[in-house]
């Protein structure tokens, strides 16, 4: 793509037919306005109206760079997986939001900040740079790879499972089966057919659990339908056809997937299908099953989880030669429980593997030396007999060992691997991936003196002790009811259960090892996991409280403060390209170095991030909105300031139908505001109930200071305290917003002629109080705004409420609410001194004692605030 | 109020069938148009409020089929909406005056947002071209 050439004044960018009108037919009423004193009240109407949608536009772009900026933050902070599509994808709704603004500020300035355009090309450069410009491979264009040209670099084609495997076999020669690979571009091209437009599957991503099964279910019938395109089913067939004459006597394969974010930063252990044995009749099928597996609940729920975006995900498959194995296990580079140790860890079990990783039969595990390869212990499991020979001879498990050793110095980080040994004895290698460790837990302490032990023994997954009732599961509990902070307890592990383990205090099974899909699960989240505890089915009853020891391999009767030191973290892990992306690109998105409006480097070409760039638009537009008077009658109008007994200087925009009084009014009242939306609002403002901050002279403190907070202690002497807020109305639509340095909250509502167009947003980001007040301020507004029957999402010091769908009379009321909870905000943050004033302050509010006059008792009207106990001697200056 | 007359532009049969079902069913009249030239000719025929338009077609792609969009039919608002996330050609089409790039899988909620938006700018722009 061409840029667009650059003048050095600023950008000259193609004028589209809609600016070119627009600013012609702008330039054309500036001409007539200047010959004639009277222009159309029509045109000037209209025009104001276009300023209006565009100036909803920009702030409704606003509102989207500022959940970006959170987004982005949080995963972070959390350092969440997201995989390089999102991050791209993010990476771009950021900067079209930004331009968003940009085309809206200047379209309702008649492009006064050219200059704006110069920065976000600079910052789109700086984008662009992130993800390196590099072209993709010719492989990224194909539906199916063949192993032998399948290395790591193609990860974000073939997926990790696929790449690795490759890696394993053409660099560092190790025995892989044969196989191919269907590659990412295949499953787009099939769920684009199966499900069409693709789009669907977002939608349910902010749905509660009920909802995500249901949509799951429909998606894994149409994929498991799916017809595949032609190109793809050819594809797919002669690279079959290949593999079944290349690969020997058997007519078998085994189908797996190979997901883009699997087995890198999360492990996605056991989530999706593998299916062996796979038949030429099956195969395409086969194919079917494993990526309508991506929408089983328990894969929902895992991504859920880790906040996993569904825009990164694609299921590439492998189809490998399937090797009769006698004897399979996995192999650890290190000792995935004991980080520090460097020993090899193999466990080994008779058959396919399957039932070892699932958790089904007991392994029989070796400790192998790092160096020497020598045996320095092996575990039988209990079922074999004693007098039996060994599952791996000693040669075997050197060998082995040795692979895992040059695979970590290979990838440059422990192995977690897959092996198998067929019936000709021939080992070879069937998956490799990187170990996830759980994070070291400090020694639980011994319990005191006459603690009843109800079970000993097993294996530590992972170490670490929890606490709770017992919940038995089994394959047809419900696990969606699983109850929070229960020990889990269940016959074998399972990765189905991961549903369940996000609540769990603990995991107990009778059968399972380290090994298991459901120990990899355990251990990404930091649940404490003992495995293999023999009859704890029968010995544990339902609902007993227990204790489990995980790291001391003990069960305790009831809750044993003594050993319940911290809970095991997540689990450390590697980190993908997509972190380091994120990084990247948080750097040209969400720091804000433009704070200050009235310093002199407040300017469109000091905007060097997203975040500058819509802070710079957004105190722009309210300027420009506020100088759209001039288009309205005299340039030198100001907007008429509401006559209220508030403590706030309120101006009010009319954009059509809100106000009542006659045009150029200096001052309106209450009863000329038309908007319906903006008079409920003010009801709830100036409800009698909330003592309010007396004479507007004597005060700056109003709601507005609150609820921006200015950030100084000494309000005072702060010119920006004074600072006007405006209200933007019409008949069917109210703005009212503010920012001020870090600080911006906003309601903004819609009332039209379609009840799902009905909405209100309230949103509410910042303060300069420290951290313990600031969450207990924003987890207060969330209780309260939830009780008023909004969908609340607080982060951090963002809170973002949401209010839809409802009919006129519900979102009038509920306004009105809004309107008090705006002005009550400030004996909020007087009280919120300590934890107990949370809960206090919510029903304070939801029973209407709005002055906290806690028992009822005759409330000192007109006074700013209600002294809870230890509030300090300032008078009630709120200090958020 | 009459209903809001969307052309979906994408060279995918079946995204233009299950697109126009969502829309359909949120009262949207859908019209469908399989590339850049078919459009065109579909927006000669008869009016349109807004334009849904697919980057990656064969023949003309969506940058200059929203070049001929705004030169021939100026006030019908136009949104981009690909699969392909591409910084270059986001840029590009806000640059050129389609109102958003949105990229699939976007929420249906989010699409009905931006039409709605879109149509509400149109009716003004209209209004303003008339006289």
């Amino acid at each position: 793509m061409k840029a667009l050439p650059l003048s050095p004044e600023g950008p000259r960018p193609a004028r589209n037919g809609v600016r070119r009108a627009v600013s012609l037919l702008l330039d054309f009423l500036e001409i007539i306005g200047l010959h004639e004193k009277t222009q159309p009240f029509e045109s000037r109407l209209e025009s104001l109206r276009l300023r209006y949608l565009q100036f909803r536009d920009a702030l409704s772009a606003n509102n989207e760079i500022l959940a970006l900026i959170t987004d982005l933050e949080v995963r972070l902070q959390e350092r969440r997986p997201t995989g390089p599509t999102s991050v791209k994808a993010k990476a771009v709704a950021a900067l079209t939001a930004a331009q968003r603004m940009v085309n809206a500020l200047n379209g309702l300035s008649d492009e006064r900040y050219p200059s704006l355009r110069l920065a976000l090309k600079r910052i789109e450069r700086r984008l662009a740079t992130c993800f390196g410009g590099a072209a993709e491979p010719p492989e990224a264009l194909e539906w199916v790879l063949p192993l032998s040209r399948l290395d790591r670099s193609l990860a974000p084609w073939v997926g990790h499972k696929m790449a690795n495997l490759g890696e394993v076999r053409n660099r560092l020669g190790l025995p892989v089966p044969e196989g191919f690979v269907v590659t990412a571009r295949a499953f787009r091209a099939v769920v684009d057919s199966a499900v069409g437009a693709d789009f669907l599957l977002d939608s349910g991503a902010a749905a509660p659990d009920e909802d995500l099964e249901r949509l799951g279910r429909a998606l894994r019938a149409q994929l498991a339908a799916a017809e595949i395109p032609r190109a793809v089913e050819a594809a797919i067939l002669d690279a079959h056809s290949s593999l079944l004459r290349s690969a020997g006597p058997s007519s078998r394969v085994a189908v797996r997937s190979s997901a883009l974010m699997e087995d890198s930063e999360l492990s996605f252990a056991g989530q999706f299908e593998t299916l062996l044995n796979v038949t030429p009749d099956e195969l395409l099928d086969a194919y079917r099953r494993v990526l309508a597996s991506l929408y089983e609940p328990r894969g929902i729920s895992y991504r859920g989880m880790f906040g996993v975006e569904e825009r990164d995900l694609a299921v590439a498959v492998g189809v490998m030669a399937m090797v009769e194995a006698d004897c399979a296990g996995v192999a650890y580079s290190r000792d995935p429980v004991e980080p520090g140790s460097t020993d090899v860890i193999l466990h080994a079990a008779r058959g396919l593997g399957t039932a070892l990783v699932e958790g089904r039969v007991p392994p029989e595990e070796l400790t192998v030396h790092r160096e020497s390869g020598a045996i320095r212990r092996r575990s039988a499991p209990d079922s074999r007999a004693a007098d039996s020979p060994p599952l791996l001879s000693d040669h075997e498990a050197a060998t082995i060992a040795s692979w895992v050793v040059r695979m970590e110095q290979h990838f440059g980080m422990p192995q977690d691997a897959e092996w198998a040994r067929d019936r000709e004895g021939k080992l070879w290698i069937l998956q490799a991936r990187p170990l996830v460790f759980s994070q070291p837990v400090r020694p639980a302490r011994l319990p005191p003196e006459g603690t009843r032990m109800r079970l000993e023994g097993g294996e530590t997954a992972v170490p670490g002790a929890g606490s709770g009732p017992v919940a038995r599961v089994g394959p047809d509990t419900d696990l969606a009811s699983f109850p929070l902070g229960a020990v889990l307890v269940s016959a074998h592990s399972s990765p189905a259960y991961v549903r369940a383990l996000r609540g769990a205090s603990a995991v107990v099974t009778e059968v399972g090892s380290v090994a298991g899909h459901m120990a990899s699960v355990a251990r990404e989240i930091g649940v404490p996991a003992l495995l293999g505890v023999p009859r704890a089915m029968d010995l544990l009853a339902e609902g007993e409280i227990v204790t489990v020891d995980a790291g001391a391999r003990k069960i305790y009767a009831g809750r044993v403060e003594e050993v319940l030191t911290e809970r095991p973290g997540p689990a450390c892990r590697p980190e993908g390209e997509g972190i380091r992306l994120l990084t990247d690109v948080s750097r040209y998105v969400v720091p804000l170095s433009l704070t200050d409006p009235r310093s002199a480097g407040f300017t469109p070409l000091a905007c060097s991030t997203v975040h500058d760039v819509a802070r710079y638009c957004h105190e722009k537009l309210f300027e420009e909105m506020f100088g759209i008077n001039r288009l309205v009658g005299d340039a030198r109008r100001q907007a008429p300031l509401l006559d209220v007994f508030l403590p706030v200087d309120l101006y009010v925009i009319d954009l059509g139908g809100g106000l009542a009084s006659p045009r150029g009014s200096r001052r309106v009242r209450r009863s000329d505001v038309a908007s319906p939306l903006f008079a409920s609002l003010l009801d709830g403002m100036l409800h009698r109930g909330i003592p309010r901050g007396g004479p507007r002279a004597l005060s700056a403190r109003g709601f507005f200071q609150v609820v921006l907070r200015h950030g100084v202690t000494a309000p005072e002497g702060d010119a920006s305290l004074r600072e006007p807020c405006y209200a933007l109305v019409s008949d069917r639509y109210l703005n009212l917003a503010a920012r001020v340095g870090y600080h911006f909250s906003a309601v903004d509502a819609y009332c039209g002629d379609f009840l799902n167009e009905n909405y209100i947003s309230f949103r509410f980001k910042g303060g300069a109080a420290d951290r313990q007040r600031r969450e207990r301020r924003v987890r207060a507004i969330a209780e309260i705004l939830k009780a008023l029957g909004f969908t609340v999402r607080s982060v951090n010091d963002l809170v973002d409420a949401h209010f839809q769908k409802q009919p006129r009379e519900v979102l009038l009321a509920t306004l009105d609410r809004i309107g008090r909870l705006l002005q009550f905000m400030r004996q909020m943050d007087a009280a919120m001194e300590s934890e107990a004033w949370v809960e206090r302050v919510v029903s304070a509010f939801l029973q209407e004692d709005y002055a906290l006059e806690r028992g009822g008792a005759e409330g000192q009207k007109g006074t700013a605030h209600a002294a809870p106990p230890g509030a300090s001697g300032r008078g009630g200056a709120p200090d958020l | 109020m009459a209903k809001c007359r969307v052309l979906l532009v994408d060279d995918e049969p079946i995204f233009l069938k299950s697109m126009s079902k969502v829309l359909g069913a949120r009262d949207y009249e859908v019209e469908t148009a399989e590339d850049g030239t078919a459009a065109l000719k579909r927006m000669a025929e008869q009016e349109f409020d807004v334009v849904v338009l697919d980057q990656r077609m064969p023949g003309m792609d969506g940058l200059t089929t929203l070049e001929h969009i705004q030169r021939d039919f100026p006030v019908v608002p136009v949104i981009l909406l690909t699969g392909h996330a591409e910084m270059d050609t986001a840029v590009e089409a806000m640059e050129r005056g389609a109102v958003d790039y949105l990229l699939k899988p976007a929420a249906v909620e989010k699409l009905c947002e931006r039409l709605h938006a879109a149509l509400e700018r149109k009716a003004v722009l209209k209004e303003m071209l008339k006289r």
